[in-house]
């Protein structure tokens, strides 16, 4: 059988597309309120709360980009899977005290508790702004994923992937809100996890197996460096990827949508042994590529010379990943662009009165302008689309420090908060597009504008906030009411 | 992990894995190519196994 024919992928796409559209149909109806649109009527169960994170996570070129970082750098790459070992501690005591103020106060974004909490409408503001703006080149990065993937293997043209995918997304997501992108999620998470389990059997069964595969590879390949640039990209590695479960608006929301705090304590859990099982996947594809396809590869190249060579039956399956992926990623930021806009934006500051039918249908008509924009920037095909995505972890890390600082440290203060905040940003954004040389701390590779803004950030965050008033005691009391169960 | 204001049994295995996290680069007991990749997993169970307990201790307070 001819198993890359256009005809046999785009069969599975179809099917896929179908499975996906049922899932809406079936999960998502009866959207009436605010609560039910944005956060899933903080509802979700641990399983679904967990596969809706990871699906999300898993962005569009995850099984070709990341696997590429570990085809080119071997486990000096394992600094990404490192991070998710500490991120369950981070999404454990973040989330422990946003999920019941989130509850109490009717929080459904990031800014809703930046802004309540640091009294700051300059946070809720410029930080729902920014947030948008740099998620929609990151949408495209998804849109460019599965139309470079459909135009090669499927043989239509880019321009239809590209449309085909983002149409079909904020269809389902303006239809369901966050319980069709939550219960799409759960799908798709399953379809490439399982994907890559499947493929990391039948791929190191074919290298004869996980000694004789190392034993093959060079040096550079299986062991650690010891310089000190390997150690910072290490480093720099497990900050990026600590840092945007936590703050991504589209991420950070899920910790509103879980049921309960013993849901959440499992969903931690769950998430924590998924999201380190995937880095394996990861590691293994990208060790075994280089093992089949050689050096000298392009980044997305070396995993589908490796599938084509030695599992042609999974290239079906492959094309329906880099979809699934993207998909589950398109949705979740979609919606996490919409709320902003409409709560943050909207609701504060233009129309205060909004009722929550009016805010719903504004909503899902920005979801198909933010769809658009995504279209046109995917069509543009950016020369490299991880350039996209290292943009949206730089900003969203910024938050980082004014997030656990509000939550655990009682002499946070408002103004070492947006100080803070925008100084990282703005540094974050001169060294990612003006500076011709690396920031002083340099960790290099993806990471290095947003780790030496982020530790400029922490600077100066504490230094203003010991030197200021910290907010009032009456106001963080009613947040301290809530956390301890008095509320 | 902090318990009025002393560090607590989870609080110093926390510590533990965060060392052996941020090692991991240099660390000498991993130098033969087959180690890397099973110290990776091993590490991320043991942090596992200590989120686990953390939790498990905290959910009810």
């Amino acid at each position: 059988m001819n198993w890359g024919s256009p005809y046999w992928i785009a069969a599975w796409l179809v099917v896929y597309l179908l499975v996906c559209a049922w899932i809406v149909w079936r999960y998502s109806t009866g959207v009436k309120t605010e609560d039910d649109y944005y956060v899933a009527g903080r509802s979700v169960g641990p399983f679904a709360n967990t596969m809706t994170i990871v699906a999300t996570v898993m962005s569009g070129g995850i099984y070709l980009g990341t696997v590429g970082f570990f085809y080119l750098h071997g486990v000096g790459f394992l600094g990404y899977g490192f991070a998710y070992a500490v991120l369950g501690f981070g999404m454990w005591y973040v989330g422990k005290r946003l999920w019941p103020v989130g509850k109490t106060f009717n929080y459904s974004t990031p800014q809703d508790f930046y802004g309540d909490f640091y009294r700051s409408e300059f946070l809720r503001l410029l930080g729902a702004i920014g947030s948008i703006v740099f998620l929609i080149p990151y949408f495209a990065s998804n849109a460019v994923a599965m139309g470079t993937i459909l135009e090669k293997f499927a043989g239509v043209p880019y321009f239809w992937g590209v449309l085909i995918l983002t149409v079909f997304t904020v269809a389902y997501t303006t239809y369901g809100g966050m319980r069709a992108v939550i219960y799409t999620d759960v799908f798709q998470g399953v379809v490439s996890l399982l994907f890559g389990i499947v493929a990391v059997a039948v791929i190191l069964n074919a290298a004869g197996g996980y000694a004789p595969l190392m034993d093959t590879l060079p040096p550079k390949q299986t062991l650690h460096a010891s310089s000190a640039a390997a150690y910072g990209l290490f480093i720099g590695w497990v900050v990026f990827m600590f840092a945007h479960p936590l703050t991504m608006s589209d991420r950070m929301t899920r910790m509103y949508t879980i049921r309960s705090l013993p849901a959440f304590r499992m969903n931690v859990l769950l998430t924590s042994g998924t999201l380190l099982m995937m880095t394996l996947i990861f590691a293994f594809l990208g060790l075994a590529s280089y093992h089949f396809a050689g050096p000298g590869q392009g980044l997305d190249n070396a995993i589908l010379i490796t599938i084509q060579k030695q599992a042609p039956w999974l290239i079906a399956w492959m094309v329906v990943v880099v979809w699934a992926c993207g998909m589950s990623t398109l949705d979740s930021g979609l919606l996490g662009a919409d709320a902003m806009l409409g709560k943050d934006i909207i609701k504060r500051y233009i129309k205060r009165d909004i009722s929550q039918e009016q805010l719903i249908r504004i909503g899902r008509w920005a979801m198909a302008i933010f769809g658009l924009l995504a279209i046109w920037i995917a069509l543009a095909r950016p020369p490299y689309v991880w350039e996209l995505i290292k943009l949206v972890v730089m900003f969203h890390m910024q938050f980082l420090p004014l997030l656990i600082g509000g939550l655990y440290w009682k002499r946070a203060s408002k103004l070492g908060a947006e100080v803070g905040w925008i100084v990282g940003v703005a540094l974050g954004v001169y060294y990612t597009f003006i500076s011709s040389t690396p920031p002083p701390i340099n960790v290099g590779g993806a990471p290095a504008p947003g780790f030496f803004a982020l530790i400029v950030n922490i600077v100066l965050f504490v230094v203003i906030s010991l030197l200021t008033s910290p907010l009032p005691a009456e106001h963080r009391a009613k947040f301290e009411r809530v956390w301890s169960g008095k509320a | 992990m902090i318990k009025d204001g002393r560090i607590t049994t989870n609080g110093w295995l926390f510590v533990v894995f965060l060392v052996l996290v941020l090692t991991t680069p240099f660390n000498p007991f991993i130098l033969h190519r087959y180690l890397p990749l099973i110290w990776y997993p091993a590490v991320a169970v043991f942090g596992l196994w200590l989120l686990a307990r953390v939790t498990r201790e905290e959910v009810g307070r």
